[in-house]
């Protein structure tokens, strides 16, 4: 992808000269990628608008705390994480992680390649899978694969040091790849036997 | 069984951390090799980080932009309104309540009360109406608010011939 000739420092530097074009420029810019991590992150797209108002809201009236050398996007996604945690804990989510914490153990996936029916991956059961997992491993999911930020720019978004999110990353995958495979076990039983 | 599955696990961790710029890794291949359910995992897990790049972003309504630029005028505007001549006016008024309160109180207690109430009325209702202003208005709210207080303490407790004299009445 090419960068663009407006880079997001200029903007910033335009809304912080008075520019009031700025801001609409760099809500246009960013307001999808911030409303599908908040909708895929709450679920709800009315919430996830009024937290969508409230992320560009707080982020233009700071901007002057931005370091203009970073990433915007980062910078916003660490306003948009922690927007979205205060309501999460709001709504009385749960958002240990404790009792994700088992061991994997690979020796119980009997099954070969040849029993299972390799359920297509569409949008609708990818969505299923990543809204089946907690909020903390898929807010990390989807910043890195969803947004495609790097390790680093994850773990600035979300507080955490590097080794923090390299095993939220892993246990996100592991968690999404069995119960894509316990998915494809259950079609596999209801299907009609010829 | 049990040293397999050790590997495996290494194996597990070793291919997701592939996909977030580790080195390929000999062991790992190695045991890709000879693994099928390894080899399966790590299959899957590619397809499922594809999928999930692949996701299409979804748009908010129309109304979202438009909403977040209100918002941010609204804020603007409200911060460049200085504080000063709201507080002003509200200390001139409560005075001048009280200083009413104070004359009528010399001769006709009992219309002081109700004036002094009708003062803390207009206060309160001066209050709910501020509450459609942003947060720095709130130190104009506290400033006529306390000129109040002091107002109506002063009309309160002052003997009365002291009342007499601080505001040059004649009983």
């Amino acid at each position: 992808m090419s960068e663009p000739l407006v880079t997001d420092a200029d903007l910033v530097r335009r809304c912080l000269s008075g520019d009031d074009g700025g801001y609409a420029a760099l809500l246009e810019r960013h307001q999808d990628r911030v409303y599908s991590f908040l909708r895929r992150l709450t679920g709800d797209a009315r919430d996830s608008e009024d937290l969508g108002q409230v992320v560009f809201l707080k982020a233009f009236r700071s901007l002057e705390t931005f370091d203009l050398s970073r990433p915007f996007h980062s910078w916003l996604f660490a306003i948009a994480h922690h927007a979205a945690l205060d309501f999460l804990r709001a709504k009385k989510t749960d958002l240990s992680l404790d009792h994700d914490e088992q061991p994997i153990d690979p020796a119980d996936e009997s099954d070969g390649p040849e029993r299972l029916t390799e359920a297509a991956l569409d949008g609708a059961l990818i969505e299923r899978l990543i809204s089946a997992l907690p909020p903390l491993y898929r807010e990390a999911l989807l910043l890195r694969h969803g947004e495609g930020l790097s390790v680093e720019e994850v773990a600035a978004a979300l507080g955490v040091p590097e080794g923090t999110v390299k095993i939220r990353l892993f246990r996100a995958r592991e968690m999404m790849r069995r119960k894509w495979e316990a998915f494809e076990k259950d079609e596999t039983r209801e299907a009609p036997r010829p | 069984m049990g040293g397999r599955a050790m590997d495996c696990e290494n194996a597990r961790r070793l291919i997701s951390e592939t996909l977030d710029g580790g080195r390929p890794d000999a062991a790992l291949e190695g045991h890709l090799s000879v693994c099928a359910a390894c080899s399966r995992a790590s299959a899957r897990t590619r397809s499922l980080n594809a999928a999930l790049a692949s996701l299409p972003q979804l748009r908010p309504s129309a109304a979202f932009s438009t909403g977040v630029l209100a918002s941010l005028k609204r804020a603007k505007a409200a911060e460049s309104i200085p504080a000063w001549p709201l507080a002003a006016a509200w200390a001139a008024s409560s005075l001048a309540l009280a200083a009413g309160a104070t004359r009528l109180s010399l001769s006709i207690p009992r219309l002081a009360a109700a004036f002094a109430e009708g003062a803390a009325m207009l206060e309160l209702a001066g209050r709910l109406a501020l509450h459609a202003l942003p947060a720095p208005r709130a130190g104009a709210e506290l400033s006529g608010a306390a000129l109040l207080a002091v107002a109506l303490f002063l009309t309160i407790s002052l003997p009365h011939d002291r009342k007499t004299r601080l505001i040059g009445a004649k009983s």
